[in-house]
């Protein structure tokens, strides 16, 4: 950024930009890391350590793992987790890309009236949605199960939204061109459309990855059965009436952040390589 | 099929598919997230314990009692603020660090991955350590300042810095995910605009003006539109954060969101907390709107 | 492709499988079936059958096995301990099964809330005792039956606090152990400050002359708080029962229907002193740790106000010597306040006499000497019943004796929403630490706020 606020200066030496560019972003990232390794300290810290200030460790140990692990079943809470996350982030990158396709690339009547109204289910707080959920899922027998974790999540007003909004940049000649060949209406969006938007869509399956692996109010209350929790709510159990075991709540929150990282290190990848493999370029 | 389509039209057909891609997700919709809003809504008019069977009519009460309570009004105006501080600084800095990102060349995953860790790790987890680094005493950041030979504050303590606080707290955490959308927008915008304004002489600014900006227009009214929405609903940070855990000290902190909830499932007071709710869902609706109405303007260049 | 086309499928095979479940299922739900979740505890299913049609069978011969479910949130030991309790119980009635679930604590409320309206629930459920007025007034809660739980008997053997959950003549809720508060501290802070931590104060003048002396400031700030007020912990209850009962007044009406703290004798000196602390004797700060129990962990501050629950807490995670001593006196009178999570029967399970006999079988279990002998030492929280208390294992105890010290005079605050009355405090006390504002109107503005929910709440009934 640096050369780009003066336009008609000389140019800076390419190694002073580079030195600027990686300096800058070196210290905005351990600004942004910092707080992280505080967490993954405390979680090495024994329980008598946790109220002293001191940043890292004195008596590093991993008891507070050990702990996590034997005390509650945490390895279920992870399956579930990484069941719930999964199925939801499939059902969403699938749906929420269509529906975005569908309003993106086709014209019809009602079309931004559809669209206000998905939109509109971000607008009320899911808190308030509580109640009614549970009474539903509480009818159809849908408490303590999977299904009934994951239903609020299937599909997002918000993957909607950003699917509408990558898929509109997909050139409609393109896509008329495709038709002339004989693509079915089904084959433009999976086949066509789809690939060209992988950077958006990588990113919709990291987010939405996510929010549900992190998801906590909806799992505390549908869920009953110790087994059928998910890791959020299972952390909660260590924060009771006498103050949170905050050493167990960060070994747990760090074996729960593990996983995500390397989905979305996997995922990362995606977000640039998307354009490349398009024949938008030439 | 080909048989019976004789008789559309291309375009007829097209509308057709289209209402068939829709069905299944509208339905979801209508089903799982409209018909419970509706019945949380309708509660707004009567009076409801939640443990009680018994819902009596209250009519616009709710209404009007909300509107004469201080705290709601205290809690609203948080809540703007929280948006009108959060989400320019979230896309600023956003935008900013996915432009760096996308030009460096060497250890790109690496940095995003750093980016893109405090977005990852629970927030609940992330609030703990966040009010340690506020800690008046001996936490790092008045440790910090005192280093430097400035006052020390009381942030989390302090009704006039509480707020400010925790916008900072969530900016940081949400950072990552603006850098990701924006990473994937800037990813989408075919190189050969650039080469071709190169050709034209533009560079740097101008480019980033000119090309760079106009192109990034869907990702910038994705963000703002969800940023908003998002900080509107501000919860969980507050919760977590807030000195006292309840939007305190004295509601300097409390979000419309949390009020509401405060109201349905501390007090329970469902219906009115409803009442809030319907307000809440008013101003984000009219927002939106207007939102997506300014910035949606495509960009003829 | 193929991959994500086949997952694709087997994500709408799954939409298409959990929409259609709905239309077979019956809509309305037998309370707590057990087949719904066979993965999830396997152990479950036989007990299943059994109970699917208990009023079936007319007769309720009792050889017929009947389930319950109790509630509770989640403490570790508190769990546990019902476990054991649990299987104990099973063996001395082999026709009962009772299941226990737990919920995190900060969500307990709004769990059970949100399953009421579903028809949801337990038939025996653990509640916090402020929580009873609104549960008793919507008909959740079931009264205990006069013939088995007979009130006078309750009165003569229980400690009298529990006779808050006592609504029109009827019991609602019957505990199996109480809690009151007394001052935690630091031995190490008492010694280096030239105290006898042998010899702790007696009188809250006494307490505050040693806060002085343990309270640090360095640079013009404050490092070590003396004793350290946190309104969102405890002192809310200091202030309440506590220090008012001290100064010679009572908080609230007899008939629970007026607010008294600035109307009764001694309700503003109470309040005076509690600010005192802060403004006056400059013990505490509310910038020392970040609230009360952390402060004092983090030797922060030498003294604080909690109840016997933090004992636990004190033990696994104090780095220094410390100690507990009672509630010291105030000028007029020695009070302490008492609280308890209590076991109640729900309207769901009275509905079925099978049920209803087995809740109260187990609640009867639940609220006995023997179940309490084990839970005291277990858990930390003092036996409900008097006879217990005088038990010499918990009275010669260094730990627990300052707790039961003040028993008699423990007091339970009758609350319609505990929540916002402690708010309506803490937001007084912190606008005039915080804002300089006058302690007076301070107090009358929150007595305003939860006269009004007195009020909504009596209109209501």
């Amino acid at each position: 950024m640096a050369e780009q606020t003066q336009p008609s200066a000389r140019p800076l030496p390419r190694w002073t930009t580079e030195t600027i560019l990686y300096a800058v972003l070196l210290i905005g990232g351990i600004v942004m890391v910092i707080p992280f390794i505080w967490m993954l300290a405390t979680s090495l810290k024994p329980a008598k350590e946790i109220f002293l200030g001191n940043f890292f460790p004195l008596a590093p140990t991993f008891e507070n793992y050990q702990i996590v692990l034997k005390k509650v079943p945490f390895a279920r809470w992870y399956l579930n987790s990484l069941i719930v996350a999964t199925l939801t982030t499939l059902s969403v990158a699938f749906f929420d890309s269509l529906v975005g396709f569908t309003l993106a690339k086709y014209e019809f009547r009602g079309k931004n009236v559809i669209f206000i109204f998905i939109l509109s289910t971000l607008m009320v707080p899911t808190e308030m949605l509580i109640i009614p959920w549970f009474i539903l899922s509480n009818n159809f027998h849908w408490v303590d199960t999977y299904w009934g974790i994951m239903f609020p999540g299937m599909m997002s007003a918000f993957g909607i939204f950003l699917m509408k909004q990558f898929m509109e940049g997909i050139p409609s000649e393109l896509l008329d061109a495709a038709r002339i060949d004989g693509v079915s209406e089904f084959g433009l969006f999976w086949r066509i459309a789809m690939p060209l938007v992988r950077p958006a869509l990588a990113a919709l399956c990291i987010f939405t990855f996510l929010g549900n692996w992190n998801a906590f109010l909806w799992p505390v209350i549908i869920t009953e059965k110790m087994d059928m929790r998910t890791i959020p709510v299972g952390l909660s159990f260590f924060s009771g009436e006498a103050g949170a075991s905050w050493e167990l709540i960060m070994a747990g929150a760090a074996m729960a952040t593990i996983p995500v990282l390397i989905v979305f290190v996997i995922f990362q990848r995606q977000i640039i390589k998307g354009i490349a493999l398009t024949g938008l370029k030439g | 099929m080909a048989v019976r389509s004789r008789g559309l039209t291309l375009r007829q057909r097209r509308t057709i598919w289209a209402y068939v891609f829709l069905l299944v997700p509208l339905l979801f919709f209508i089903g799982i997230r409209v018909a419970p809003t509706l019945f949380a809504m309708s509660v707004s008019l009567f009076k409801w314990d939640i443990l009680s069977p018994t819902k009596p009519w209250l009519g616009l009460e709710n209404y009007q009692t909300l509107f004469n309570d201080p705290v709601f009004w205290k809690a609203l105006t948080n809540t703007l603020l929280y948006v009108i501080l959060s989400v320019p600084l979230q896309l600023v800095v956003g935008l900013f660090i996915a432009l760096l990102l996308q030009r460096a060349t060497r250890w790109k995953g690496f940095f995003r991955a750093l980016y893109f860790i405090p977005f990852v790790t629970s927030t609940v987890a992330i609030s703990w350590v966040w009010r340690w680094m506020y800690e008046p005493t001996f936490g790092p950041l008045n440790q910090l300042l005192a280093l430097l030979h400035l006052p020390e504050q009381k942030f989390l303590a302090d009704p006039d810095q509480a707020l400010f606080a925790i916008v900072i707290a969530i900016v940081w955490q949400a950072v990552g995910f603006y850098i990701i959308i924006f990473l994937a927008g800037l990813e989408s915008i075919p190189s050969d605009f650039y080469d071709a304004a190169k050709i034209d002489g533009a560079h740097g600014w101008n480019l980033f003006r000119h090309i760079t900006l106009p192109l990034l227009n869907p990702t910038i009214v994705f963000l703002t539109v969800i940023g908003t929405i998002t900080a509107i609903q501000v919860f969980t940070q507050v919760l977590n954060m807030s000195y006292q855990g309840m939007g305190g000290p004295l509601n300097s902190t409390k979000s419309l969101v949390l009020f509401i909830y405060q109201q349905g499932f501390s007090s329970f007071k469902m219906g009115y907390a409803a009442a809030g709710t319907v307000v809440l869902f008013v101003i984000i609706l009219l927002i939106t709107l207007i939102q997506l109405r300014v910035t949606s303007r495509r960009v003829e260049y | 492709m193929k991959r994500i086309t086949l997952l694709t499928l087997f994500v709408l095979t799954l939409l298409v499988a959990a929409c259609a479940a709905p239309t077979a299922a019956p809509t309305q739900a037998p309370a707590a079936n057990p087949t719904q979740a066979p993965a999830a505890n396997p152990t479950q299913a036989p007990a299943a059958n059994p109970t699917q049609a208990p009023a079936a069978n007319p007769t309720q011969a009792p050889a017929e096995k009947v389930e319950i479910e109790y509630w509770q949130y989640f403490y570790e030991s508190k769990k546990n301990l019902v476990d054991e309790l649990i299987t104990e119980f099973e063996k001395q009635n082999p026709n009962i099964t009772v299941v226990q679930t737990t919920f995190p604590y900060e969500q307990y409320n709004d769990k059970v809330a949100a399953s009421v309206p579903a028809g949801r629930g337990p038939d025996v459920i653990n509640l916090y005792y402020g929580w009873l007025p609104r549960y008793i007034n919507s008909g959740y809660l079931a009264p205990l039956p006069e013939a088995d739980f007979p009130a006078a008997e309750i009165e003569k053997d229980f400690v009298p606090m529990v006779q808050i959950a006592k609504v029109d003549g009827k019991y609602y809720a019957l505990p199996t152990a109480v809690r009151n508060l007394a001052v935690f501290y630091n031995k190490d802070l008492y010694t280096a400050a030239g105290l006898d931590p042998a010899n702790p104060p007696k009188t809250f003048e006494e307490l505050a002359a040693a806060a002085q002396k343990m309270t640090k400031v360095e640079n013009g700030k404050m490092t070590v708080a003396g004793w350290r007020i946190d309104l969102s912990n405890q002192d809310h209850n200091l202030f309440r029962e506590i220090l008012i009962r001290g100064y010679g007044g009572t908080p609230q009406s007899e008939d629970h229907k007026k607010i008294l703290w600035n109307t009764t004798p001694g309700g503003y000196d109470a309040w005076q002193f509690l600010v005192d602390l802060t403004t006056k004797y400059k013990v505490s700060e509310p910038t020392i740790g970040q609230d009360g129990p952390t402060a004092w962990l983090a030797q922060q501050a030498a003294m604080m106000v909690s109840g016997s629950f933090y004992l636990g807490t004190a033990k696994s995670k104090a780095t220094f010597n410390y100690g507990v001593f009672p509630m010291p006196a105030g000028p007029k009178a020695t009070a302490n306040f008492g609280s308890f999570w209590t076991h109640g029967i729900t309207t769901k399970a009275a509905q079925d006499p099978a049920k209803l006999a087995a809740s109260v079988k187990f609640l009867k279990f639940l609220t006995s000497a023997e179940v309490m002998k084990k839970w005291t030492p277990a858990i930390g929280e003092l036996p409900a019943r008097v006879e217990v208390l005088q038990d010499p294992t918990f009275t010669s105890d260094p730990l627990l004796a300052p707790f039961l010290k003040t028993l008699p005079v423990s007091y339970a605050t009758f609350f319609v929403d505990e929540a916002a009355d402690r708010t309506a405090l803490m937001n007084a006390y912190d606008s005039v630490i915080l804002k300089g504002a006058d302690p007076k109107q301070a107090l009358d503005e929150a007595v305003a706020t939860v006269q009004k929910l007195f009020d909504e709440y009596w209109a209501s009934k």
